[in-house]
């Protein structure tokens, strides 16, 4: 019943009187050795509390845990090491947060919207049109050149009788033939080679009559080959001067 | 990002406003007339009789017959425009200069060039090139090309 070096009796025995399982001849010789050692009485006290709180807890419903959060927590965490990421150290604090975020939502002054919008803007239509306007220049659309306030024919004579290159003011520019094949056949007394001495000078009377009433005055002419281009002028109803030229085609178009 | 947004349809507007008005300032309208001239007696065209006085008269007093084949309207500006006046000839037209006078007529100096296909190639070349000043409403006429039994004359008039 007791150990046998010791003296002490057997947590099983004590245990069995405890839960009533012992015979009434054990039962009472360890109630007796109970009373005379009051260190396995203090034992056996401290085994009824434990035993009759082990009873109180049993009598308390279990509740089963939610396991949404749980499996929800495991596996981000699963997610997290996979892609080799650790979960990361806040930057700052919630405090600094939280005033970043308000700063943010600010609206932005009148002054702040003109400076960080309209400036850019303006600046940029203003570039735009500088290219355009270049642009458009460069291409000759915007050619201001292409108008020519014309003199009377009177003062264009004055001023050719006044000054000592006149040919320089009666006298229109011609450009180059674009076909170099083409050959020339321009009115010589328009023509800037023109020399004044060995050729007769056009009567300023019949000039002014062209000038005023010819609808048509041929500055130029260039053909492939050496014809002879018959100009035509047929009197209009007004008594202007319509311009008609005949050019002989080399059987040009029998298929026109 | 916004401002650069602003900026490029800016620009677009500018373009679009900027680019034809300058053009149009500069447009001279003209028209075209490719007609077939015969001697025998035949159809006279409509839109050719305010001609009428003209070719009663030389070079034009032996045709009897104007029969309009093709009327171009252009807008001539500095570049160059074309007018098919045939199958394989074209007329390519270019405004030089805008001549105002003090009487308040108008010439327009123009280079007219007559471009001819080449044979068996798909390339126009030059035959016949010219600079000339011609008055505000007022026609002239190129003639010489041979066409079935009759003789093509292109009209130009500008306003």
């Amino acid at each position: 019943m007791t150990t046998k070096n010791t003296g002490k009796i057997e947590p099983e025995l004590l245990s069995g009187l405890l839960d009533q399982e012992l015979d009434p001849q054990n039962k009472k010789k360890i109630q007796t050795y109970l009373e005379q050692n009051p260190d396995a009485r203090e034992q056996y006290k401290k085994l009824q509390i434990f035993s009759q709180q082990m009873r109180e807890l049993n009598s308390i419903p279990v509740q089963p845990p939610e396991m949404k959060p749980f499996w929800k927590e495991l596996k981000s965490r699963i997610n997290l090491e996979e892609s080799g990421l650790s979960q990361p150290e806040p930057a700052v604090s919630s405090t600094e947060l939280l005033k970043i975020i308000t700063e943010s939502r600010k609206q932005p002054t009148m002054a702040q919207k003109i400076v960080g919008s309209f400036v850019p803007a303006f600046t940029g239509a203003i570039v735009a049109l500088a290219v355009v306007y270049f642009f458009a220049l460069s291409t000759g659309i915007l050619d201001k050149n292409q108008t020519i306030v014309n003199q009377t024919p009177d003062s264009k004579l004055n001023q050719a009788k006044n000054s000592k290159d006149s040919s320089k003011n009666i006298l229109v520019k011609t450009k180059q033939p674009d076909n170099k094949n083409l050959k020339k056949v321009s009115n010589p007394l328009l023509d800037k080679k023109f020399n004044k001495k060995t050729l007769p000078q056009p009567d300023q009377n019949i000039e002014k009559i062209i000038n005023k009433d010819d609808s048509c005055v041929i500055e130029r002419m260039d053909t492939e080959d050496d014809v002879i281009t018959t100009v035509f002028k047929v009197k209009d109803k007004d008594g202007s001067m319509i311009t008609v030229i005949w050019i002989p085609f080399k059987n040009a178009s029998p298929s026109i | 990002m916004k401002s650069i947004v602003i900026s490029i349809l800016t620009f677009l507007l500018a373009t679009l406003i900027i680019v034809p008005n300058a053009r149009g300032d500069n447009k001279v309208k003209c028209t075209t007339y490719s007609i077939l001239a015969k001697e025998e007696k035949g159809t006279y065209s409509k839109s050719l009789k305010k001609f009428k006085h003209i070719f009663k008269k030389m070079p034009f007093k032996i045709y009897k017959s104007f029969k309009l084949l093709n009327k171009n309207k252009l807008a001539l500006s500095n570049r160059e425009k074309v007018a098919k006046i045939g199958s394989n000839l074209k007329l390519s037209i270019k405004l030089l200069d805008r001549i105002l006078s003090s009487d308040n007529k108008t010439r327009y100096r123009i280079k007219l060039r007559i471009l001819k296909k080449k044979e068996n190639k798909k390339k126009y070349s030059t035959i016949y090139s010219m600079v000339m000043k011609l008055s505000g409403d007022k026609p002239m006429f190129l003639a010489g090309p041979q066409k079935g039994g009759g003789t093509l004359v292109i009209g130009l008039i500008c306003q």
